[in-house]
């Protein structure tokens, strides 16, 4: 099977993340702004190269930096329940799939 | 191996600019313009009022910089060449394919001036907002530039304006709505 390059992975991420905020401030979906927030860090952070995006790269994005730990955890586990993230096969905890 | 990998890459994306350019040209032309031409007449023959290439080429910029000038201008010199044959490949005419290919990333590059920075890494990539903006502005270069490539004025100014303004927004609420769907399928 040919691999889609990851200039093309990472475009269209940040293309979903770039036009999810469109749906947000539409009101056609519903979370705080914490959430929001590493929702989109989780989006614009680069996929590493099995397509997971890790809970480093997300805290480390700027989009994210100015949330507390606690702040920062409660959100990433809400997304997971809300099912916008899903964890990682393999992985307990630290690398997340976009839904 | 890795300079390989890098023109592999590069030619994947350039192949799916100009396939992005082209199907928004065609879905403007065959779908967009017959609908206004019997709606708004007052507009005919001056240019089409959704003209989705333009958020094809504010989007490529929003994402790949100045980079993006290279990645448009193989689709928007095949749609000036669909559009005016070889009437099209005069001076000035022939420069406006130029200046559609690069008013997306000229746009981002005068709104960083107001501190509306959209680059990796700034806080406001992610803002659709500066998009749109940066395609508004990108609009206003592209018409007056096209325009003056194409030797037009008056009316068909405006009519390249609302074009572009329209074809950016009808272009991202569609692709909103492709991604919302996506996602709603689990894809």
């Amino acid at each position: 099977m040919m691999k889609t390059p990851h200039t093309l992975l990472s475009s269209m991420s940040q293309l979903r993340a770039l036009l999810f905020g469109v749906e947000v401030e539409a009101g056609l979906q519903k979370l705080s702004a914490p959430e929001r927030d590493v929702l989109y860090a989780a989006m614009s952070a680069h996929l590493s190269r099995d397509g997971f995006v890790r809970s480093d790269e997300i805290r480390g994005n700027a989009l994210a930096e100015h949330l507390t730990d606690p702040t920062f955890q409660r959100a990433l586990r809400s997304l997971v329940e809300k099912g916008y993230l899903r964890k990682a096969p393999g992985y307990k905890r630290g690398a997340y799939i976009l839904s | 191996m890795i300079i390989v990998t890098a023109v592999r890459d590069g030619f994947a994306l350039l192949m799916v600019v100009f396939a992005a350019y082209i199907v928004a040209f065609k879905l403007s032309f065959n779908v967009f313009y017959p609908v206004q031409d019997a709606l708004l007449p007052a507009f005919q023959g001056h240019a089409m009022l959704v003209f989705l290439p333009h958020g094809v080429k504010v989007l490529a910029a929003w994402l790949y910089g100045w980079k993006s000038l290279l990645l448009l201008l193989p689709g928007a010199a095949t749609v000036h060449f669909l559009l005016f044959g070889s009437d099209g490949l005069s001076f000035p005419e022939v420069m406006s394919p130029l200046v559609g290919a690069s008013c997306g990333a000229a746009a981002f590059a005068l709104l960083r001036l107001v501190r509306l920075d959209a680059r990796p890494g700034a806080p406001r990539r992610l803002d659709w907002k500066v998009v749109l903006a940066a395609g508004a502005t990108s609009s206003v270069l592209n018409s007056v530039g096209t325009c003056w490539a194409n030797g037009v004025a008056g009316a068909s100014v405006f009519a390249y304006l609302l074009g572009d303004l329209l074809g950016t927004v009808v272009l991202m609420v569609g692709l909103m709505l492709v991604f919302r769907w996506g996602r709603q399928k689990g894809l």
